[in-house]
């Protein structure tokens, strides 16, 4: 699923286009969690962690909002065992955490989901997303100006093409296959079903 | 062999005087050859005369205004040191001169960026000989990047051993530009020592490394770290006395000495445990020199001590490249020292500083 270059890729994506929307140790951070996946990678192994105590955080906007990401994506070589994000937003009304979790084998729920706070259910079937996807995301919902000249940036679409690839390909194609071909399943059957 | 050293002054009797300190010192006088040239000719004189000697490093004094024979050269050193810069490129060129830091400071950057360095007279034998240091490595390192043949990026970032993981970081950084003939050497030279050797972030020097291991600088300097991080060190061209550490390599290294919980946690919390768990000894942590709090984060721009990002605000002394750690100072600085420079703050952090001071 991931290649070496994945590594390099997340190093560039924090210090050309990442750097000036994140706090200064975050910033670290996300290029020490890259070089130790790219040490990870070379031995067909991997594990790329932001850690919950230490996420990464995004420099206040003017709406003065708290965001931060943290990430654990444990696999060895093809076979990913653990893809889970969790984005984190503090404001006056509350905070409200959002995961992106990969299916645990033995549970009903869809392949990939969404969930909110520490609940259970619901669980929206939801693409998967890496550190990279879900940067653009935050930053076309809470940095729109920038995030609108990043877009016309050729070097950004490439890194996040890449990581949309990478990591959601496959789950579209899925979507894709089953609603084009399959008469005797729904689309939501599916993604519990699948793997 | 010894550096041939051309000494540019307007005063015969200093000439002597500092021809013969180098001479008679026990490190110096097998490092270099002191040519004496007094200034007072003709401009076109002066430069033949210096071509001549083929020179591997030259150091010019600011005041040039003594006649010689009713000859003045008619321009300051730093004046000469353009001249000099153009007639030869790949020569390190020092401004050796009294102290006299007004009369530095009245000249524009531009004018004093043909030089590689500006070191006082009086000062040449100080600090166990740090500035004789800087010359013998400005001269050696000038050497080496002339005698380079093909002049890439790549053969400059081979030249100077740089992992292959920091060439990315390494092209972010402002390297010297690439003409036809490649990189010249006095752009090669001046961003080895003026970026990647000043600014920390892909070199790191003893506070900036010690911090991102989680250490205090002390334990960071003692023997057995030292040796843990050997094959972290730069020990290449104008490689500073006190030392510089590829900080890609020093986690790498960190790394490889952590168990798998230690790897989960960031390097400056997961390396101190490591350490103590391999050693069994407990190790002396970055402490905030405002909170305390262990390990910290940051290094004081002012104080060059760890200090948590709570405890600092970001600030703007320099125009160092993105890609290197941004400044920052502890409150602690911001509360008492006098080296703080309010205007080199964002507007925000300016605001604050009048809350930190209460």
């Amino acid at each position: 699923m991931v290649d070496i270059h994945y590594s390099a890729n997340l190093e560039r994506f924090a210090n050309q286009h990442l750097k000036n929307y994140l706090e200064p140790d975050s910033h670290h951070i996300l290029i020490e969690r890259a070089r130790s996946l790219r040490g990870q990678l070379q031995k067909g192994e991997w594990k790329f962690l932001i850690p919950r105590d230490h996420p990464l955080i995004f420099k206040k906007n003017k709406s003065d909002l708290h965001i931060d990401i943290s990430c654990k994506i444990e696999g060895i070589g093809k076979d990913i065992k653990k893809h889970n994000v969790e984005l984190q937003i503090k404001s006056t009304k509350g905070i409200f955490k959002f995961h992106i979790d990969k299916k645990i084998p033995e549970k009903q729920e869809p392949w990939h989901h969404l969930h909110i706070g520490g609940n259970d259910e619901p669980r929206f079937p939801f693409p998967p997303m890496d550190i990279i996807l879900l940067c653009e995301f935050i930053l076309i919902n809470y940095f729109p100006k920038d995030s609108e000249k990043l877009r016309k940036d050729r070097g950004w679409k490439e890194l996040v093409i890449y990581s949309q690839n990478t990591f959601q390909k496959e789950y579209f194609q899925q979507c894709g296959n089953c609603i084009e071909n399959n008469k005797d399943s729904t689309l939501m059957e599916h993604l519990l079903n699948y793997p | 062999m010894k550096i041939q050293t051309i000494y540019i002054d307007d005063e015969d009797e200093e000439l002597r005087k500092y021809k013969r300190i180098f001479e008679d010192n026990e490190i110096t006088k097998n490092q270099f050859e002191i040519i004496a040239v007094n200034s007072q000719k003709q401009i076109g004189d002066l430069i033949n005369e210096v071509k001549k000697k083929k020179p591997e490093l030259i150091l010019v004094d600011l005041d040039l205004t003594i006649p010689k024979d009713d000859v003045l050269l008619g321009v300051s050193g730093a004046a000469l040191s353009t001249a000099l810069r153009e007639e030869f490129p790949d020569v390190p060129m020092v401004l050796f001169t009294k102290i006299d830091f007004l009369k530095i400071q009245k000249f524009s950057p531009k004018i004093l960026s043909s030089l590689d360095e500006a070191i006082y007279k009086s000062d040449i034998l100080k600090e166990n000989g740090k500035n004789l240091d800087i010359l013998y490595k400005l001269a050696i390192g000038y050497k080496g990047l002339r005698e380079t043949g093909s002049k890439t990026l790549k053969d400059l970032l081979k030249m100077i051993e740089a992992p292959e993981n920091d060439y990315d970081s390494l092209k972010l950084s402002d390297p010297p530009t690439i003409s036809e003939n490649g990189w010249s050497v006095f752009e090669a030279a001046y961003w080895i020592r003026n970026t990647l050797l000043k600014y920390p972030g892909i070199l790191y020097d003893p506070i900036h490394a010690a911090t991102f291991l989680g250490i205090s600088k002390d334990t960071f300097l003692s023997r057995s770290i030292q040796d843990l991080f050997t094959k972290a060190k730069y020990s290449n061209i104008f490689a500073p006395i006190e030392g510089r550490w590829w900080k890609s390599r020093l986690q790498e290294i960190a790394e490889s000495i952590m168990d798998e919980k230690e790897r989960d946690l960031i390097v400056r919390e997961g390396f101190p445990f490591a350490w103590e768990r391999v050693h069994k000894t407990n190790i002396e942590r970055a402490k905030c020199v405002f909170c305390e709090k262990e390990p910290a984060e940051w290094v004081c721009y002012i104080l060059k001590e760890p200090v948590m990002i709570k405890c600092s605000l970001g600030y703007k002394p320099d125009n160092r490249p993105p890609i290197m750690d941004e400044a920052r100072v502890s409150f602690k600085a911001i509360r008492n020292s006098n080296e703080i420079n309010d205007d080199k703050f964002d507007p925000i952090e300016h605001d604050m500083l009048l809350k930190i001071r209460q």
